[in-house]
């Protein structure tokens, strides 16, 4: 192996590794049609072949894979949701996320931290430990820490008692892990393409071909597409800000708005901080990426836009909360600024599952807690694509619930208010 | 900084202002269960020029702004009373 | 020595006042600082930078679709909203919005504020009165360099040629929502804070930090007079 490395090293000539092969031209038809090629799409389509040995699907991205949201969040996997629905559904991920390298025999940096939601008053502290009993029920990693045992836990922090929030204690959820969120995508992708799912690139989805149309929402049939029509069995849409959008070309509305998230990342420190941090009253959270950087970000912009611009506002607003938890890093320069469109519910629960259209599905609502949900909601998505039912862990977040009134509430548990 | 015309207060940083959604008419009380919900959840969401309630904080002000949401443009701003004299009519 | 304790009124800043060494005198019902002992010096600070603690003086608003009609009806000349207009008795009619208006008086001889507090009743037109007197507090920076430290705290530009005398912005200062109202002390320039009493420690804390770099002072009620004339 020391030999194979040293003749490569010593090439001129790289093959570049062909991870997405090309699939030509889009056929007339497929059994499945994903729209979107982000995380959940691809996720679904690997596991529609891995899972069901369903090949006969295509996979549309107008950009490019990686492209999306899935490679512009910060990368954080936790489960220590507020609600029963959430915390089963989270925990499955989280399952599935431990043994995601050796499925894919691709390194995504998997790295368990430990994950703090700090808390700066007495109701936040209420809120923990309901959130920790909730989640131990569960048989979930999750524990209130005070004050005194926090500090040996992260010493890194200002417990300075005169300062606007002082630290109280915090949630602690052991297996809260960070990993490298492109590679998610193009696992998944490569795996998918591998087994024989068509990844389309550069094709854009214009409309769909719906019938019987009279009187109730209809049944889809096809997708339009900048590079022609195809005829689809079912159609799965996974497209984060996009999805009200998409929606409108099938014929339906929902209950989002679509919001911008910033995230940065300063330049690379000696590694210093092994938790991830958040506090839900700084609008702050923060990890150190494998290679150093602290990776960062904190609420969604204050109004909707459809861009992926990156504001000086935010970040000084970011960088002063920053410095009220870290106050060393005070001359830290920070490297780079992204932003991502976030599709925001308003019980900050996902959708997924069936909608008006019969053999179309969605998956939605993502809103700003998509990445940690990638593996299971393919593997649900697949589950559904593959049988026409949906699963008891994605029953709860139907479209048909804010029909019923009948919401999921998870605002309490996003990391940090929205 | 972004900057929202204020019709009260001329032009001011945008952090001194919350966006309040898009302009919709309340529908009758006696609206089917659909409507309602419609109403209550479902959103436009649009994607291009829309208007939009919006409040000027420091003045606990209310007016309508037209704005581009593919561009983060702010094309126009209206009194309340303004906006609704010439649009209150119709959606 | 007088103490603030004696008084049945105080601001919610006196036990900072006290601190910093301030001598009280009566004025309206409140002990106010009439000086921190440096009478020449505070005056002559006052040209420059200072801060002085306006919570005293009397004030009122009115707030409702018919506030412009019934404020006329008692002989008050009103000014076009975000403007200040000096009445016959001294006091200041700052127009918020169309329909609403705060009343500022720079003494306690408050007469017009007195009088429309009598003369309002609930079947008047639609018009409200607004608890300014002790919801509110009333700071005010004085002296030549007051607009540059004003642009440390608040985005307006508050500069003298850009921002007249009797101009009003209602905005952000330090992240709170407070009323700028540009009311020169005779030739000096000065801005007047009205705010959120509850936060009058917060903003007082900030605009002495913001001071400390042009040498400001906190001054008495004294200096401010002296620089009126």
């Amino acid at each position: 192996m020391p030999f194979a490395l040293l003749k490569y090293g010593l090439t001129r000539r790289h093959s570049v590794p062909d991870v997405f092969p090309e699939p030509g031209e889009l056929k007339d038809s497929y059994d499945i049609v994903i729209v979107g090629g982000g995380g959940h799409g691809l996720a679904t389509a690997y596991y529609l072949a891995v899972d069901h040995g369903i090949t006969d699907v295509a996979v549309l991205e107008r950009g490019y894979i990686g492209g999306g949201n899935t490679g512009r969040n910060t990368a954080i996997i936790r489960s220590n949701y507020l609600t029963p629905e959430g915390v089963k559904f989270y925990d499955e991920s989280i399952r599935l996320y431990k043994d995601l390298s050796n499925d894919f025999d691709m390194n995504i940096l998997y790295s368990e931290r430990g994950h703090y939601t700090l808390a700066h008053t007495d109701s936040a502290i209420r809120t923990m430990r309901w959130r920790a009993e909730v989640n131990k029920h569960f048989g979930i990693e999750s524990e209130l820490v005070m004050r005194g045992e926090l500090q040996k836990m992260v010493p890194q922090l200002d417990y300075s008692e005169d300062v606007r929030y002082p630290i109280l204690g915090a949630l602690y959820h052991a297996p809260g892990a960070i990993a490298r969120h492109d590679a998610v995508a193009w696992g998944y992708g490569a795996g998918a393409a591998r087994r024989g799912v068509h990844i389309h690139q550069n094709t854009e989805v214009t409309g769909f071909e719906i019938t019987g149309a009279n009187g109730h929402a209809g049944r889809v049939t096809g997708v339009k597409t900048s590079r022609g029509t195809v005829r689809a069995g079912r159609v799965l849409q996974a497209v984060a800000g996009m999805s009200g959008e998409v929606a409108a070309m099938a014929g339906f509305r929902l209950p989002l708005k679509t919001v911008p998230l910033q995230a940065c990342v300063s330049q690379p420190l000696k590694p210093f901080l092994d938790a991830i941090v958040v506090s839900g009253s700084l609008h702050v959270y923060v990890s150190q990426s494998s290679r150093g950087e602290l990776v960062m970000g904190g609420s969604t912009d204050p109004y909707g836009v459809y861009m992926t611009r990156s504001t000086l506002d935010w970040k000084e607003g970011l960088m002063a909360h920053m410095l009220e938890l870290l106050p060393f890093i005070s001359e830290v320069k920070l490297l780079r600024q992204w932003a991502g469109m976030t599709d925001m519910t308003p019980d900050f629960a996902p959708i997924m599952g069936e909608t008006p259209v019969d053999n179309y599905y969605i998956d939605a609502g993502w809103g700003t807690w998509g990445f940690k949900a990638t593996p299971v909601c393919g593997k649900e998505n697949a589950r559904m694509l593959a049988t026409g039912e949906v699963g008891d862990l994605i029953q709860p977040f139907a479209l048909q619930r804010y029909h019923d009134f009948d919401l999921v509430g998870e605002k309490g548990a996003a990391s940090v208010g929205h | 900084m972004k900057i929202m015309p204020c019709p009260l207060n001329g032009p001011r940083n945008i952090s001194e202002f919350s966006c309040g959604g898009e302009v919709e008419h309340l529908p009758p009380p006696d609206c089917d269960h659909a409507t309602w919900i419609d109403y209550v959840y479902l959103e436009n969401n649009t994607r291009g020029i829309v208007r939009e309630w919006w409040y000027h904080t420091p003045t606990a002000y209310w007016f309508v702004a037209e704005r581009d949401t593919r561009t983060d443009e702010i094309l126009r701003t209206w009194p309340a009373g303004e906006f609704l004299a010439e649009f209150g009519e119709r959606r | 020595m007088t103490r603030p304790e004696e008084f049945q009124r105080r601001s919610h800043l006196y036990r900072v006042c006290r601190e910093a060494g301030a001598q009280w005198r009566a004025m309206n019902g409140f002990g106010v600082p009439a000086h921190y002992g440096d009478v020449g010096g505070e005056t002559a600070a006052a040209a420059r930078l200072a801060i002085a603690d306006l919570t005293a003086l009397p004030r009122a608003g009115y707030k409702g679709w018919g506030m412009a009609d019934w404020i006329r009806d008692q002989g008050v000349s009103l000014p076009e909203p975000n403007r200040a207009l000096r009445q016959e008795d001294g006091t200041l009619a700052c127009r918020l919005s169309s329909g609403e208006l705060l009343l500022l008086a720079d003494d306690d001889q408050a007469a017009l504020i007195d009088r429309l507090g009598h003369a309002w009743s609930m079947d008047d037109a639609v018009c409200f009165p607004v608890p300014r007197a002790d919801a509110s507090a009333r700071l005010v920076v004085t002296g030549d360099d007051s607009a540059a430290m004003m642009a440390k705290m608040c985005g307006v530009d508050l500069r003298s040629h850009r921002f007249a005398d009797h101009d009003i912005a209602q905005t952000s200062v330090a992240r709170m929502n407070v009323i700028v109202l540009r009311h020169d002390r005779g030739a000096s320039l000065a801005y007047d804070l009205i705010f959120d009493s509850a936060s009058a420690v917060y903003l007082w804390g900030c605009l002495v930090d913001a001071m400390a770099e042009f040498g400001g002072r906190i001054v008495g009620l004294n200096a401010i007079d002296a620089l009126r004339g």
